[in-house]
């Protein structure tokens, strides 16, 4: 585990392996001074008791409590040095881990869901940090105590060492058979809870759906198929371990045995004092008790494997794909556009990746004026909201470039360039806090009237004036739901807030009614400072309020001009006009 | 004897700072720190007592089997040292008697391998029993609270955090069940094993007793003093926690605004602060629960080295055997490595009763209603649904009829809050005639969804009835009722698997010729076509590799096959552009006629050419009629119009 992570990040190999190797150094001292102490009492017994010698008793004793104290030194060093590296890490990794996510590209971002996002960058970080932290605690202390008992064991009285001949190799077997078996077994319940939980959270989400057509029945087999496997993977692995377990305690205890048998001999004969069989036995027993260690270690060494490769997918998904293919984040040149640039199409062409057969837009051509209102119309899968996505570079195109005011916005740092764009996506996202921290999002600094001036201009002011607490409502869990239409004006006063060069409305107002919409968009145009403004929408009414409109099909222009020139030069436009709005408004 | 630690026993040392962090994934941000809320302990041990054991009764001979042989098991255990001493003993007196004595270790050797044997074999039986008893439990628990899930109301659903549910249904339920289980009886084993100690080493020597019960009060203090420290340490670090995930979630939930606003840094910022304050006050946590594993091993050195010396000093002045000496030794060991396990078994337990709190408190929670017993089944088949409904009508008792034709839908005076003193509709009330369509205008927020929902009957109106064919709702079977509605959301939930499975959701036996037609009504062939794998195409949870309008294609034909009576078109096309729209409208017309249609709609093209159109606003009607009449009549609509079509039409 922690080699592959040093191969994946060299940085933390660094930074950890020295405290890492340092709670180790600490672990043994004190697994040493565990070590001595069945010694040091068979030292007691037959250097003391048999002789009757009650000074050796006495010093021997004090030394056995000086090496307990100087093994709690080496365990409250190993504590304190593994309470804080595993906790470095996790926060380290996790720290990166977000990051990774922030400035991944949207290609890759698409390739996740995002509850299982969120569950890499949580708890599969928990799951890592439960291993790194066992590794420099309790895991790493099982093989030294095993392998110590042994070695201390063997020196004590080599006479009772052939026993170990026997009893290693049987508990080396155990282990071997631990992991052979154990580890297929934990991963399949790992899998099968994952699973069920998948189920359950579908099950939630698409509820509506389930209770309107009836189909309980469905969800609760499929539900019921995956709980059973999860039941019958459990006990199976439960079942591995309850054979394997008391397999390891009685080849151990059987050593036990062997030793007093065969010490029977040696000790009545004189040849082996007795003390030495007494230590003989708590060697034994610290072996055994090393064997259950292993054991325990299992679920964490498979859960922690689990996490780690999830987190690796996330951080190598990242890796080669940070954002910004032409100039990264930092790089480019210039600064925020302040006035509103023209924008030119120039031969662009995009496909995503993966896909077959034509691109999502091929060779478009086309400008959109300063400050002016450019509409983007076109049949469902046209790709309208493909061509939007390309001016913030959340992807970029294969070939042509896209021009501002005569500046590549690929040779643009993109920093810069989006601070240029207000963007509202086809579905508005909000975020907990309140309705004004919302709007106050895309602008930190901006004053209470600079928001309910925002808002008033997305024609949110008044519905939000209504709110139990107005501009402090709460949204969210436990706090007010907004509608549709709301919840997208909010997202439009957010992006009003930011004064943008550029305004860029995907489908933005496609739940607010006509009228709003109309009073909206009217706004958008006596806006000052004017923005260079791009909508994507579905409505005829709302696409002639264009300064400009462009009819997409099939990721093609398929015409370009005012509401009046389109009539009578594109079929598509008369189509979509007639379709809306009846064959008269073709009359008129 | 150390007992190889039961496999899913987690080293007692790092169980505790990960308790309620680990296990399956959890998404909710309130989640995590409400979970830990219940972690301390269940409010009433007693309420939940009798429901666990209720619960347990289920497996109590396999329980019971469990209990008994645990019990052996620690007496045969706890005889190890007892026959150890003895074999030591045999050996010294050979020793002192030189080598006179022939049958050497004799029979307690060979009784130790017979308990250590039978050890194991209980064990190995006792782990084997529990598994399967444990397992049967733990699964038929998730059963019953997946039927739960199913049977409540959505309004229950909706107010719950989703990461939370999922969380009782695979954590809780396990912790619940097998540490329940494990935990009883290690704590049984535990204790029986302290007291049966104790009393053999009192009986066979006081005072070595007293040196070996020396740690005991350590024990205790050390104990009580981490607890102490961590509790509120623990709780800490779930509240930290619980703001890392919060910070998560919404970052990835809005990340497309966080790229656009550039806002990365602002978060990673925000971010880093709370995983900052996360790692303080965890490894602070971890520091202190670290401390009490070394200190209790320091501890049982210490009591170790007692009874050596104690031993020692009785042993030289010949009080006692040296045989009796090892013996206390290993008793000393075992006396306080259970009292240690049981500190950590009790909280264990107490963790395990919150969940289990949990655990009942959703299975607890109100059922949607059932149907009452005289209810009817409302036919949900387009065809010849008038003559059964005129069937079910006069078999019904004749209260709360009117004359209403069959498959009228009547709104009586309808008032709905989804939170008490902000009404979403207040005095509804209007009558959509059967056979006919009907468009639900208004501006956001007007409650047009809502009365979808109220139909269906997900929520129930707080005053007011809807009546369908003159009868209540409420007298219908609920399964008849909703089935017999076919809505399409503006979201339509697809689900993974094939687009086929996904269409022939509302009607499983579906064949091929009938999802073709399904699909030419909604006007989605050419779209299914383009598909890799046609209808064979694998779907992701929630459909997300489908554009928006392409999953409200699937869901429009997916209605359509459901071939229900009723059709309610909830901003169904809002994200299908105008040409498509239209031409699945003049197929959606042909099958709309003869069903009653309710259309939601901002595209007002959408539904010009309905039968009737009501405009809704402030939770009440305030316009009804045609498109014509209502243009004729200047008022809100005709201004709704007017707008959409930029003044074409005046």
């Amino acid at each position: 585990m922690k080699r592959t992570k040093a191969a994946t990040f060299p940085g933390y190999a660094r930074t950890f392996l020295p405290p890492f190797l340092a709670a180790l150094a600490c672990l043994s001292v004190e697994s040493v001074c565990d070590l001595m102490q069945p010694t040091l009492m068979a030292s007691i017994v037959d250097r003391g008791i048999a002789s009757r010698d009650l000074s050796a008793v006495i010093s021997l004793g004090a030394t056995m409590l000086l090496v307990a104290a100087i093994g709690a030194v080496g365990a409250v060093g190993r504590n304190i040095i593994a309470s804080r590296v595993s906790w470095d890490f996790a926060s380290r990794l996790r720290s990166d881990l977000f990051a990774r996510t922030l400035h991944m590209d949207f290609r890759s971002l698409e390739g996740f869901d995002a509850a299982s996002l969120v569950t890499r960058c949580t708890n599969d970080v928990t799951q890592v940090q439960a291993l790194v932290n066992g590794m420099m605690r309790i895991f790493a202390k099982a093989p030294i105590i095993a392998i110590g008992s042994i070695v201390m064991a063997a020196r004590l009285e080599p006479r009772l060492a052939p026993v170990f001949l026997v009893v290693v190799p049987l508990a080396a077997l155990v282990i071997a058979l631990n992991l052979s078996i154990g580890f297929g077994r934990f991963r399949r319940v790992q899998a099968a809870l994952d699973a069920v939980t998948a189920r359950v959270r579908e099950f939630l989400s698409g509820i509506r759906l389930v209770k309107a057509y009836g189909r309980e029945d469905r969800e609760t087999a499929l539900f019921s198929e995956a709980n059973a496997e999860l039941a019958k993977a459990s006990s199976s692995a439960l079942r591995v371990m309850a054979l394997i377990g008391p397999l390891g305690a009685v080849i151990v205890n059987f050593g036990i045995v062997a030793v007093l048998w065969l010490g029977g001999f040696e000790v009545s004969s004189g040849r082996i004092p007795v003390g030495k069989i007494i230590a003989f036995v708590t060697y034994l027993s610290q072996l055994l008790f090393a064997l259950g260690m292993i054991q325990g270690v299992f679920t964490f060494v498979v859960r922690a494997r689990v996490s780690w490769g999830r987190i690796r997918e996330v951080l190598e998904a990242g890796a080669g794909m940070e954002e910004g293919g032409g100039a990264g984040r930092a790089g480019g040149e210039g600064a925020a556009f302040r006035v509103a640039p023209e924008l030119r199409f120039s031969q662009v062409t995009f496909a995503y990746a993966g896909s077959h057969g034509r691109p999502a837009l091929e060779d478009l051509d086309f400008s959109c004026e300063a400050g002016k209102l450019t509409a983007i119309v076109g049949p469902t899968g046209a790709g309208k909201t493909s061509l939007v996505n390309l001016l913030p570079r959340f992807q970029e195109p294969q070939q042509g470039r896209i021009l501002a005011d005569g500046r590549d916005i690929a040779a643009l740092g993109l920093t810069s360039l989006r601070a240029s764009i207000a963007l509202v996506p086809q579905r508005s996202l909000l975020f907990g806090g309140t309705v004004g921290g919302n709007i106050a999002w895309g602008r930190e600094a901006a004053s209470e009237a600079d928001i309910e001036a925002a808002a008033r201009l997305a024609e949110a002011h008044e519905f939000i004036a209504g709110l139990p607490l107005g501009y402090g409502s709460v949204l969210g869990q436990g706090g007010i739901n907004l509608s549709g239409g709301q919840r997208q004006r909010l997202a439009l006063a957010r992006a009003f807030l930011r004064r943008p060069a550029i305004l860029v409305l995907d489908d933005a107002t496609s739940a607010v009614d006509a009228l709003t919409e109309s009073i909206i968009l009217a706004r958008i145009r006596g806006m000052s400072p004017a923005a260079t403004t791009v909508v994507v929408t579905q409505r005829v009414a709302a696409a002639r309020m264009a300064d400009r409109i462009v009819v997409l099909d099939e990721g093609r222009v398929a015409g370009i001009g005012t509401h009046a020139e389109l009539l009578a030069s594109s079929e598509l436009w008369c189509d979509i006009v007639r379709a809306q709005l009846g064959r008269e408004a073709l009359d008129a | 004897m150390p007992e190889p630690t039961p496999a899913r026993d987690v080293p007692a040392e790092l169980a505790e700072p990960f308790r309620g962090m680990s296990g399956p994934p959890r998404v909710g941000p309130g989640g995590p720190a409400a979970r830990f809320a219940g972690r301390q302990g269940p409010d009433s041990l007693k309420a939940i007592l009798p429901r666990v054991a209720g619960l347990f009764r289920a497996e109590a001979a396999p329980l019971a089997l469990v209990a008994f042989l645990a019990v052996l098991e620690t007496s045969l255990v706890l005889a190890g040292p007892l026959l150890i001493g003895r074999a030591i003993d045999r050996m010294t007196v050979a020793a002192a008697a030189d080598g006179i004595a022939i049958t050497l270790p004799g029979w307690p050797v060979l009784a130790l391998a017979l308990a250590f044997a039978a050890a194991a074999c209980t064990s190995a039986a006792t782990g084997w029993i529990m598994a399967g008893a444990s397992q049967r439990l733990v699964g038929g628990l998730r059963s019953s609270l997946f039927t739960t899930l199913t049977q409540l109301p959505l309004s229950t659903i909706d107010l719950r955090d989703h990461g939370d549910l999922m969380s009782r249904v695979s954590n809780d339920v396990d912790t619940m069940s097998v540490t329940l289980a494990q935990s009883s009886v290690q704590l049984l084993c535990n204790g029986l094993a302290v007291l049966a100690t104790l009393v053999i080493m009192l009986s066979v020597n006081p005072l070595l007793t007293l040196a070996s019960l020396l740690p005991v009060p350590l024990v205790f203090l050390l104990a009580s003093t981490i607890t102490r420290r961590t509790r509120g340490l623990f709780r800490k670090q779930q509240e930290a926690l619980g703001e890392v995930n919060a910070r998560v979630e919404e970052a990835i939930t809005g990340i497309a605004a966080v790229k656009a606003y550039g806002r990365e840094g602002l978060l990673l910022g925000q971010f880093n602060e709370a995983n900052r304050r996360l790692s303080a006050v965890g490894s602070r946590a971890q520091l202190w629960t670290g401390y009490l594993m070394p200190i209790m091993n320091v501890i049982g050195n210490l009591g170790y080295a007692s009874v050596a010396v104690a031993g020692g000093f009785i042993a030289v002045s010949g009080g006692i055997s040296v045989g009796l000496v090892a013996t206390f030794l290993a008793w000393s060991r075992q006396f306080v490595r259970p009292l240690n396990e049981i500190a950590n078994t009790w909280n264990t337990l107490m963790s395990a009763f919150a969940g289990a709190e949990r655990v009942f408190s959703l299975l607890d929670e109100p059922r949607e209603s059932p149907d009452s017993p005289d209810a009817i089944d409302l036919d949900a088949s387009s065809t010849d649904a008038a003559g059964a409904l005129i069937q079910a009508c006069s078999d019904a008792p004749d209260e709360g009829r009117s004359s209403a034709a069959p498959g009228d839908i009547t709104f009586q005076d309808l008032g709905f809050s989804y939170l008490p003193g902000r009404p979403v509709l207040s005095g509804l009330s209007f009558r959509i005639a059967a056979g006919s369509s009907l468009a639900m205008v208004g501006r956001t927020g007007a409650g047009k969804t809502t009365m979808a929902s109220l139909l269906q009957r997900f929520y129930e109106p707080d005053s007011g009835s809807i009546l369908i064919g003159g009868l209540d709702i409420r007298r219908y079977r609920k399964a008849s009722l909703r089935r017999a509605f076919g809505v399409v959301l503006q979201d339509p939930w697809l689900f993974s698997g094939t687009v086929r499975e996904n269409l022939v959701y509302g009607r499983p036996e579906a064949e091929g010729a009938e999802i073709g037609r399904a699909l030419e009504g909604a006007g989605a062939t050419a779209m299914v076509a383009r598909l890799p794998e046609g209808l064979d195409t694998v779907l992701v949870e929630g459909g997300r590799n489908l554009s928006q309008g392409e999953r409200q294609l699937v869901g429009l034909a997916r209605a359509l096959l459901a071939a229900p009576r009723f059709l309610i078109l909830d901003e169904a096309t809002s994200s299908i552009d105008a040409r498509t729209e239209l031409h699945i409208q003049e197929r959606m017309f042909a099958l709309m006629k003869g069903r009653t249609s309710v259309v939601i709609a901002h595209r007002l093209s959408t539904i010009r050419d309905l039968d009737r159109i009501v405009v809704l606003e402030g939770g009440r009607v305030v316009e009804e009629g045609d498109h014509a009449s209502l243009m004729e009549l200047a008022g809100r609509y005709a201004a709704l119009v007017q707008v959409q079509a930029g003044g074409l039409e005046t």
